[in-house]
């Protein structure tokens, strides 16, 4: 089978580690776009400013190993930390009971899946690798969550492109939809190998997240209350 | 360095890579899947929303109808309570011309009764009519000024029948319930970008008491400006767009009440848009 020629230019900048570089600083500008728009910004999205930022620095092990060479658990904790913020964040970007009934199982059952894949770690104090089911099973739980929430979405009013919370929502629906089939094959030795498909995902996801950043200053100002002064 | 050693450079990191390369091809084409997956969902979306906005709009077009309907039967009440006055105090001939009147104004109002919208000169006519009808009613208590804005095309801009009726009710009812004569109701009709503008502003005084009170706080809603307000909602819901009215009463630089403004903005909406 003929290998495409970008694929080919892909695997060579993953070679070089640029992909990553690349998506890296598409997280920058996004991070950029929310400090800019700072005071408009609700509490779900100012907690989604700092997971950003988080996994920036974590990624940064990526990058830069040595940066991080006092842990190996730092990718680790990101996992966890991720999962958890992201169902913090879409429970709250459209609030509703069921989801808040919801979250209080999911919260325990995240933890209790990243225990079990990071156990052996901890326990053995083994070297951590990338965990194929936990996180293709981490994955399709906030693919759900979230393809619940756009459905909400549209029982608003206004347009979904207008709203801020879709373009959120829909960064957070399709990396992880496009990620858990890619964490799914990440085994230690192949990992590295198809990474830049990940470099790909996130800077979509980082662009849509900005996009969300940008259309926050849309919030509340199409379809005021009538207003009786 | 050359652009030779650097392709020779890339030409060694695809023979690295060439062991793994058929496999990584496959996840590659393969992860098109949740991709396409992703696009398809996001297309879902706006078809579904799509198709519950027309499901709103429809909603939201028979509860207009509804209000339309309610509207009229307000109307014509307050109407036929006039005439009974007239009778009552023995005015039988203005009764009659009352009657003249109200035949010929709830012709017009079933005219346009099927439709959700009516052209702005057809509202106009059918508020002088009214007007006319509520100035014989209180025996030349007041006057009217209606000022339509030179550059408008009333043929073709379209307006809820009645829309603004309740506020000059409001006016002629409240406000001037406590004057004999020299009341003034001024309407003024215009447009911005957007919006169709409708404001109505009356010299009338405060009622006494309670009503007092009311009305100056806004507390005080008649049936008729609660209509209009769902009406107004109903509009935002269908047209996507804003509408509304704002009021304040005016005093004078002595602190004396001295009228109250409406203005009702809602979106301009053409004859064949």
């Amino acid at each position: 089978m003929e290998v495409p020629h970008f694929i080919w230019i892909a695997l060579t900048l993953e070679r070089l580690k640029d992909s990553t570089l690349i998506s890296e600083s598409f997280v920058l500008i996004t991070a950029g776009i929310a400090l800019y728009n700072w005071k408009y910004l609700t509490k779900p999205y100012r907690v989604l400013f700092f997971l950003v930022l988080w996994g920036f620095l974590a990624d940064m092990k990526i990058l830069f190993p040595a940066i991080w060479s006092w842990s190996d658990h730092i990718l680790g904790i990101y996992v966890l930390s991720e999962i958890l913020v992201y169902i913090y964040i879409i429970k709250e970007i459209v609030p509703s009971e069921f989801l808040k009934k919801i979250s209080n199982f999911l919260y325990p059952t995240a933890i209790i899946m990243w225990l079990i894949s990071y156990g052996k770690v901890l326990l053995l104090s083994e070297k951590p690798i990338a965990n194929g089911f936990n996180d293709a099973a981490s994955s399709l739980m906030l693919v759900v969550l979230a393809a619940y929430q756009l459905l909400q979405l549209t029982k608003r009013d206004e347009p979904v492109f207008r709203q801020s919370d879709f373009w959120i929502l829909i960064g957070i629906f399709a990396y992880f939809m496009c990620c858990s089939f890619i964490f799914s094959f990440m085994t230690a030795s192949f990992r590295s190998q198809i990474w830049f498909l990940h470099s790909i995902f996130f800077v979509i996801k980082s662009t849509l997240f900005s996009i969300g950043f940008v259309m926050i200053r849309n919030n509340g100002t199409t379809y005021s209350p009538m207003l009786n002064t | 360095m050359g652009i030779t050693e650097i392709g020779k450079g890339f030409i060694v990191c695809l023979l690295q890579t060439n062991s793994d390369s058929q496999v990584i091809t496959q996840v590659a084409l393969f992860s098109l899947i949740p991709f396409s997956l992703t696009f398809a969902f996001v297309i879902f979306i706006f078809y579904r929303q799509n198709r519950e906005s027309q499901i709103r709009k429809q909603h939201a077009e028979l509860e207009m109808r509804a209000l339309r309907a309610q509207m009229n039967p307000h109307f014509i009440f307050n109407c036929l309570n006039s005439i009974y006055h007239c009778l009552k105090t023995d005015r039988t001939k203005e009764a009659g011309d009352y009657l003249n009147k109200f035949a010929f104004l709830t012709r017009r109002i079933l005219e346009n009764s099927f439709e959700q919208r009516i052209p702005l000169d057809e509202e106009i006519n059918l508020l002088k009519a009214y007007l006319d009808l509520e100035i014989l009613r209180s025996k030349n208590k007041f006057s009217y000024q209606l000022q339509v804005d030179e550059g408008l095309d009333a043929e073709n801009i379209l307006i809820p029948m009645l829309l603004i009726q309740p506020f000059i009710e409001n006016s002629i009812w409240h406000g001037f319930e406590k004057i004999e004569n020299n009341g003034l109701i001024s309407i003024k009709i215009h447009t911005d970008e957007k919006h169709l503008l409708l404001e109505v502003k009356d010299n009338g005084r405060l009622p006494s008491g309670d009503k007092k009170q009311q009305l100056i706080e806004g507390k005080k809603s008649s049936y008729g400006t609660q209509i209009v307000q769902d009406q107004l909602h109903a509009i935002e819901k269908i047209e996507k767009k804003k509408a509304g009215y704002t009021y304040q009463n005016n005093y004078s630089p002595e602190g004396e009440y001295t009228g109250r403004e409406v203005k009702v903005f809602l979106p301009l909406l053409h004859r064949f848009e």
